[in-house]
């Protein structure tokens, strides 16, 4: 028989894990202590763990700062469950028998392994390349004035820059979180995401113009966005964060549908408030991308009798 | 799309030739009716703050004072919360009830039983052109004043048979009367638009008002109902009109459009291209420079055609497309409401082709809109926006805006119009 004792940092995280065979551990910051501490609020002989037949007990010595079990202050000998917390001073232990149940190993399964493609080089290589193509072809088409090379490379720049300092504050929270920064995966995550963002933009302005219905392809748009984004931040949050996935989906899902909507929220102003010129469906796209037939003007003035209703 | 207003400031710029001879009758005149010109106020029942301010004179013996709707129409739009006062030479004040109005030529008949004034008689005829006129009035709440001016005959081309006369009109002589030189009436004073270009209500109007308003006297609370049946009837008169004659077209780039519809519509055009620029631009603008006063921000009968034909050899499709995306944003109404008067506007929108036998298979994409009258029911502004997209590198943008109409007549002119462009 042994029992396990572990470290924790307040945000459960296992700092240290000690197996100690004794029957009674002595902890405190004393060398003759079986388990020795190095936190300045605990005393040289702080508290005793005893294993017994009868199961786990615990025993404060008389220490300054005390020892702590589910908030009450130990002043006798306690029995305590495997796996439960205490608090010595302002060090975190928990305490298993080492029958402890474990839970299932978690299997590295086809997304994973997707995800690891990410973090190839390369793949971070090209898609912020063709982020940048897609951003030159943008900013080309989109050009009615003469050609400047120095407005393609600050559109560039700019897109590069938001991606790279996307993928830097990630890593540095996975540095600080899991000791890894990911910095080439988020980086991959980031132009994949951006460049979905364009293609996203171009199906909307392709859907507004062909059906000319703002309402429903804003809205399906907008459900669009937020899945994607949804999924973006996920990712990130899976790679540099220790959250469970419960909380990985909250987060992710809180801040991609209050990104997107604060971003709509000049368009919901415009579609609701009273406004002197009507608002209209403005893009237009050339010739090769309409795919609707056109009606005759009596047809046309036949379906305007909804716009005179009061 | 720009500026149109130049049409009132290119209008007359001719002044002042009879001013010398007619000083003398000017102070004749003043001496002779500075007794019969009153002030016309507007004031908040609640607080006596005076909301508007302006002039008007006495015709008949039965103490009739006429003057502008829109010196008075706060009073017709709240009879509740503010009450015309008239006051006289000597400063005496008296209250006044309107009998009649009419909103489209601007012009109110108002009655006081205390008033005891010396009424101006009205002319038989219109004095020839060249002669010298006086209009009087109360200009800026600075008192009687007597201007000297020209008559330059009715304008033939004037939706709302406006005269246009050579003297200054300032803000405060709405409502005067305007003086051939034996001091008859010859007009209603009504609008300025710059330096010593006037506006009058002719003395035809006038006295077609009088005599309809001869046994009436319009209880406050049909007010709004009148108003509505006046800016109907005169919307079907002028678009009766205008819809059942041919109009005239004229060749904007490929395309034969709609222009100079009535005569008293005049367009202006402008080629926009400068040396780096990758595309043409012509432009085509057409409008009737008058609109009849609802309230104050809120104005209505406005007609305005405008075009422009774009064009590139550079540009690819995607940025041609681009630069009509960019163009095609800048549409608004030709007429000014607020919210408290119109409702927002409602479109539709779709994807149109031209007539049958249109030869270059011409679409466009058009959007349809229009906002009613929160108060005169059946009433819309309407605005009408077409962009050609079937060619890569040509388009044609059509816009037009016609305020105070009925569904019936929208849509009548819009097919019209439509119809109207042929693409050659």
């Amino acid at each position: 028989m042994a029992i396990i004792i572990e470290v924790v940092a307040v945000s459960g995280k296992v700092l240290e894990r000690h197996r100690l065979d004794q029957k009674e551990i002595t902890i405190g910051r004393a060398y003759d202590n079986h388990l020795i501490l190095s936190d300045n609020t605990i005393d040289a002989h702080h508290a005793v763990i005893s294993e017994t037949d009868d199961g786990i007990f615990i025993n404060d010595l008389n220490s300054i700062n005390g020892l702590r079990y589910k908030h009450d202050r130990i002043k006798e000998s306690k029995q305590i469950n495997s796996g439960d917390e205490l608090l010595l001073g302002k060090t975190h232990l928990r305490v298993f028998a080492t029958n402890h149940a474990v839970a299932e190993a978690v299997s590295i399964g086809r997304q994973n392994q997707i995800l690891n493609t990410f973090s190839q080089p390369s793949v971070a290589i090209i898609s912020l390349l063709f982020l940048s193509l897609l951003v030159s072809l943008e900013a080309w088409s989109s050009s009615i004035a003469e050609f400047k090379l120095r407005e393609y490379i600050e559109a560039v720049f700019v897109i590069d820059a938001i991606v790279i300092i996307y993928a830097l504050i990630w890593g540095i929270v996975g540095k600080i979180v899991k000791h890894a920064m990911y910095f080439k995966t988020q980086l991959s995550l980031i132009s994949l995401y951006m460049i979905l963002s364009y293609f996203m933009q171009f199906i909307y302005d392709l859907l507004l113009f062909n059906t000319l219905n703002y309402i429903f392809v804003t809205v399906v748009t907008v459900i669009l966005e937020i899945v994607l984004l949804n999924y973006l931040l996920w990712l990130s949050l899976e790679f540099s964060t220790n959250l469970s996935n419960i909380k990985k989906w909250f987060f992710s899902l809180l801040v991609a549908i209050s990104l997107i909507l604060l971003s709509m929220y000049t368009e919901i102003i415009n579609h609701t408030e009273f406004s002197v010129s009507p608002s209209l469906i403005q893009k237009i796209l050339p010739p090769i991308l309409r795919m609707v037939p056109s009606k005759t003007i009596e047809e046309f003035i036949e379906e305007s009798s909804d716009i005179f209703t009061h | 799309m720009k500026a149109y207003i130049y049409f009132l400031q290119l209008v007359l710029l001719s002044s002042s030739l009879a001013f010398a001879e007619s000083e003398q009758n000017a102070k004749e005149l003043f001496n002779q009716f500075s007794d019969r010109i009153f002030k016309v106020r507007v004031l908040e029942l609640s607080s006596g703050n005076q909301a508007s301010i302006g002039s008007g004179f006495q015709i008949g013996d039965q103490g009739r004072i006429i003057t502008n709707f829109h010196v008075v129409s706060e009073y017709v739009h709240h009879p509740d919360r503010y009450k015309i006062v008239i006051e006289n030479k000597g400063g005496e004040n008296f209250d006044l009830e309107i009998i009649n109005f009419d909103v489209v030529n601007d012009l109110a008949i108002l009655q006081s039983n205390d008033v005891q004034a010396v009424s101006i008689p009205l002319a038989d005829k219109l004095p020839a052109k060249g002669e010298p006129i006086f209009s009087l009035g109360n200009p800026h709440d600075l008192g009687l004043s007597v201007v000297p001016g020209t008559f330059n005959g009715i304008t033939s081309y004037s939706l709302y048979g406006r005269i246009h006369i050579s003297g200054a009109i300032n803000s405060g002589m709405s409502g005067g009367p305007t003086l051939d030189k034996f001091g008859r009436v010859i007009g209603v004073n009504v609008a300025s638009s710059g330096n010593q270009v006037g506006f009058l209500i002719p003395l035809e109007h006038l006295r077609f008002f009088i005599d309809r308003s001869e046994s009436l006297w319009l209880e406050s609370n049909i007010y709004e109902q009148t108003i509505r049946d006046q800016l109907y009837e005169n919307q079907e008169n002028i678009y009766q009109e205008l819809l059942a004659k041919d109009w005239k077209t004229s060749k904007l780039g490929q395309v034969i459009i709609p222009q100079e519809i009535a005569q008293y519509i005049q367009c202006w055009g402008e080629n926009y291209h400068q040396d780096d620029q990758k595309y043409e631009y012509i432009q085509s603008d057409c409008l009737a420079n008058e609109s009849i006063y609802i309230s104050r921000g809120f104005n209505t009968g406005t007609i305005l055609l405008q075009y422009a034909w774009i064009e590139s050899q550079e540009l690819n499709p995607f940025q041609f497309y681009t630069l009509l995306t960019l163009e095609g944003t800048a549409m608004s109404p030709d007429n000014n409401a607020s919210e408290d008067d119109v409702t927002k506007f409602k479109c539709h929108e779709g994807f149109v082709k031209a007539a049958p036998n249109d030869q270059a298979l011409a679409v466009s994409k058009v959007a349809f809109c229009a906002r009613e009258y929160k108060k005169y029911i059946g009433i819309y502004d309407v605005m009408f926006l077409s962009m050609s997209v079937q060619d890569n590198n040509r388009s044609l943008l059509g816009h037009f805006s016609i305020s105070g109409v009925s569904e019936d007549t929208a849509l009548k002119f819009l097919a019209k119009y439509f119809n109207g462009i042929t693409w050659q």
